[in-house]
């Protein structure tokens, strides 16, 4: 099930400021995030009965006490994990099949720990399963992962560091109209080029920064919704894998025009790339912009270097399709997706305040995690 | 006196295990004993699927192309052309404390995209490092009984 009989929406959105250093408990931040996210649809924590909360480090936080925390006293349907788009699918399932009414998505981040580890024995220096072919040669880090992807990407497309600045350089314009972002000044094409290189070709703004915080957003049937204090946002549709393959430093040979995930998002919301009027591509590196935008069709395969440059086409304000006008992750900070899907739904609503996009923005797609494996979903307006 | 390990779960335990230096090395199983057998013998062997020919690596236990679970080990030539690689700069990993390649080999043998190695580089300048360059296998002789293949231009 890619799309649902009961329709599904997003009525409210909270946020915690991200910062790059802790300042109170994963509970806490996921209660401040839950709570505003609930104020801000106009519902009470005892009206909502299903919650999903993700983490990226193990052991997660105690699921009772945020529930408790919040005052929720009627919990039917929990669940753990699923980043971006994808959990708002599996709560919209969930939603349809009767399980729950609503449910609140919560994604808390946290610097203590790190999203990917090489798992060396400490006392012998031995590495077990897959990945004894890659870290005895030094690679076990998603920065340097993404950077061999990156490079055929760029060899095979022409594509040049000049071009791809754009997606840093303009997401941080966005950033700098939105409190939440961790980063507020702004930086320049020589900012981005004299960076230090991470893992040549990735540099140091082609890469989002670990953060601290939680983000939440809230999602309920139709009926319920329409009575709350925002205009629902739906789901129109999503698709994708929870997995991450272990090939997924391989740029893929297959260079067609869309991808498995793209065909589907558009046949189940009856849409097409050309209806989309905001894309928010995700960003945990800014390579995955560009190959997101061609993976969903929304640019022909190997143009996307030529459309981002200069900026003006991506650009709030200037472009026909904006992308990432929260600033995304590069500017926002690292919250695995869900800061573009609560973007999402706060500029078609007409909520987004100073970031409020000028032109009519009916639809919006929304991709998550990396452009081959991750998932994608369309939200959309009455 | 005992030492407490670093928990490698957390960024903190990380940076201790940079700082202890040890360099991480390969722990066969299974499923890779061949691989690192032939490596010591200072072959480059890899999977080759006896359904549909399909040459891969890493080892896995059913062919990534057709799914099939007969799979013989097959000696190859070690010459390849350069895939993709990065320089990395961050060195995060122990044992690595000044720049490196890390490159992706299509051996010349590949039949898909299925059988690319990773590896660093020898013998080569990092602005030397070209996509589609052609190299060679070298084998490293680690002190834990390991042969490491690494690559190098080809000769």
């Amino acid at each position: 099930m890619r799309t649902t009989r009961t329709k599904v929406a997003f009525v409210g959105c909270g946020y915690t400021k991200a910062t790059r250093k802790p300042r109170q408990s994963e509970v806490d931040y996921a209660i401040e995030a839950c709570r505003m996210a609930l104020e801000d649809a106009g519902m009470k924590p005892e009206d909502v009965d299903g919650i999903n909360v993700q983490v990226h480090h193990y052991p997660p936080p105690d699921m009772d006490a945020i529930t408790f925390g919040l005052g929720m006293t009627n919990v039917r349907w929990t669940r753990e994990g699923g980043l971006g788009i994808l959990p708002a699918g599996i709560a919209a399932t969930a939603i349809d099949n009767g399980e729950c009414n609503s449910v609140l998505v919560v994604k808390i981040m946290n610097t203590i720990a790190p999203v990917s580890t090489p798992q060396i024995d400490p006392t012998s220096g031995g590495v077990a399963g897959p990945t004894q072919f890659e870290v005895p040669y030094g690679l076990g880090y998603s920065m340097q992962r993404v950077g061999l992807m990156a490079r055929r990407y760029m060899h095979r497309y022409g594509i040049t560091p000049e071009q791809l600045a754009w997606v840093p350089i303009v997401e941080r314009e966005h950033a700098l109209t939105n409190p939440w972002a961790v980063m507020d000044t702004p930086m320049t094409l020589d900012d981005y080029l004299s960076a230090r290189f991470i893992a040549d070709p990735v540099r140091l703004f082609d890469c989002d920064m670990p953060v601290n915080g939680a983000f939440a957003f809230l999602m309920t049937r139709e009926d319920i919704a329409r009575g709350l204090k925002h205009p629902p946002v739906f789901l129109k549709s999503w698709a994708g894998a929870q997995d991450v393959p272990r090939r997924d430093h391989l740029l893929p040979d297959d260079d067609s025009d869309s991808t498995p995930i793209a065909k589907e998002i558009y046949r189940d919301a009856g849409l097409g790339p050309e209806d989309m009027d905001l894309w928010f591509m995700y960003d945990g590196f800014s390579f995955f912009v560009p190959m997101w935008m061609e993976n969903l069709g929304l640019v022909p395969r190997g143009e996307a270097g030529n459309y981002i440059e200069g900026g003006d086409n991506i650009r709030a304000g200037t472009g026909r399709h904006p992308i990432n006008t929260h600033g995304g992750q590069l500017s926002e900070g690292r919250l695995h997706g869900h800061g573009h899907v609560l973007e999402a739904v706060q500029q078609l609503r007409g909520s987004a305040g100073s970031r409020q996009v000028a032109h009519e923005a009916n639809t919006a797609v929304i991709s998550s995690v990396f452009p081959w494996t991750g998932a994608a979903g369309i939200l959309a307006i009455d | 006196m005992t030492t407490e390990q670093p928990n490698v779960q957390t960024t903190e335990g990380q940076a201790r295990l940079k700082a202890m230096g040890i360099r991480p090395v390969p722990a066969p199983d299974e499923l890779t004993q061949p691989y690192w057998e032939a490596a010591k013998r200072h072959e480059l062997h890899m999977q080759s699927c006896d359904s549909c020919e399909n040459l891969q690596f890493p080892p896995e236990e059913k062919c990534l192309k057709c799914g099939a679970a007969d799979l013989s080990w097959k000696q190859v030539s070690g010459r390849g052309v350069v895939h993709s690689f990065i320089i990395d700069h961050r060195l995060m990993t122990p044992g690595f404390d000044e720049p490196y390649i890390v490159a992706q080999i299509r051996p010349i043998e590949a039949t898909s995209q299925d059988a690319i190695i990773t590896t660093n580089m020898r013998d080569i300048t990092f602005d030397e490092m070209a996509i589609d360059m052609p190299v060679e296998v070298v084998f490293e002789d680690l002190p834990q009984g390991i042969a490491l293949p690494q690559f190098r231009p080809s000769r």
